[in-house]
């Protein structure tokens, strides 16, 4: 039986693109599209989350020779499209984009009431962070949400990584702030769901 | 709510945007966009027409060289319209005329410039390179 072909790694299909392989710009696609939905999507893009990704790669692609690898492909991906999301909410003049995501009713094996107390908790979280400074917004979800490393972070947002933290500490706060009402303890935790 | 609530909910949001992606389609749209943009950025083949002008234009230059009076100065002096063409000696050019096996039309005075050509020696010697 053969052996099956190994993956090609992020920087073999980088190359392969850049050699004139458009399968393998699809292949990237294919694999960070659902990523950088989700940041996209828990920024408060909305509607727009699908261009948005659209453009992030488009724009990845058109600028690679630019990518200098001190992070990985999806981080630089992820940095795009944070700067897509700023550069749309610029054009149209900062009006908030902040769209809910559509997520669906709880099922029946959890509390109802609590699922949606929940949602209600994650729309504001939502809200929040489509609120903050494109930087905190963007370092608070590459560390929380994509569970990235602030070296990492750093690297792709071209910061320091003492200035990643403090941006993160700062989001965190504000978020904080805006969730004020929320008494500690008060959202499901991941064994009771 | 304290900072390991916010990060848990945080790793929670956008996961909607994500299942909602169609993600063949996106890749598919940033292919094609990639695609048109290396088209749109290709340099141009040179239209038909412009490649008879910059050949009719050697031509004439050839002509003026090759065919005219030796002893006075040529009155059409070798133009730069066609690339490495134009680094040719009066010698290379005639060779490359008799290679073509190109004559010069009967009514076409020999050193007549393009604007003195009226529109039946034009059609003429368009003819003649067209074959």
């Amino acid at each position: 039986m053969p052996d099956a072909q190994p993956e090609p790694s992020d920087a073999e299909l980088i190359a392969g693109w850049q050699a004139g392989d458009e399968a393998a710009a699809t292949e990237l696609v294919r694999r960070h599209a659902r990523a950088v939905a989700r940041f996209l999507g828990a920024a408060g893009a909305g509607e727009d989350v699908d261009d948005l990704v659209q453009d992030a790669f488009f724009r990845a692609f058109q600028n690679l020779d630019r990518f200098r690898g001190t992070a990985s492909f999806r981080t630089w991906v992820l940095r795009i499209a944070g700067n897509a999301l700023t550069d749309l909410r610029r054009r149209r003049g900062r009006r908030p984009v902040v769209a809910l995501d559509g997520r669906e009713v709880a099922d029946g094996r959890f509390d109802p009431h609590a699922a949606v107390v929940e949602r209600d908790l994650e729309d504001q979280l939502q809200t929040a962070i489509g609120r903050l400074p494109a930087m905190q917004r963007d370092v608070f979800l590459l560390r929380a949400q994509q569970g990235l490393e602030y070296a990492e972070i750093a690297a792709a947002l071209d910061t320091s990584v003492g200035a990643a933290r403090v941006h993160y500490h700062h989001a965190v706060k504000r978020l904080k702030r805006a969730l004020a009402d929320v008494p500690e303890g008060s959202t499901a935790t991941e064994d009771t769901r | 709510m304290n900072e390991r609530e916010l990060t848990r909910m945080a790793q929670g949001l956008g996961r909607a945007a994500a299942d909602g992606l169609d993600v063949e389609r996106t890749a598919a749209a940033v292919t094609a966009r990639l695609r048109a943009e290396r088209v749109r950025h290709r340099p141009r083949p040179v239209a038909r027409w412009l490649a008879l002008a910059a050949g009719f234009a050697v031509l004439l230059a050839g002509t003026a060289v090759t065919f005219g009076d030796h002893g006075a100065v040529p009155r059409v002096q070798p133009v730069a319209l066609a690339p490495g063409l134009d680094d040719l000696s009066p010698a290379e050019l005639g060779e490359l005329l008799d290679s073509l096996q190109w004559q010069a039309p009967v009514s076409l005075d020999v050193g007549t410039t393009l604007g003195e050509l009226d529109g039946t020696q034009l059609e003429e010697l368009l003819a003649l390179m067209e074959g």
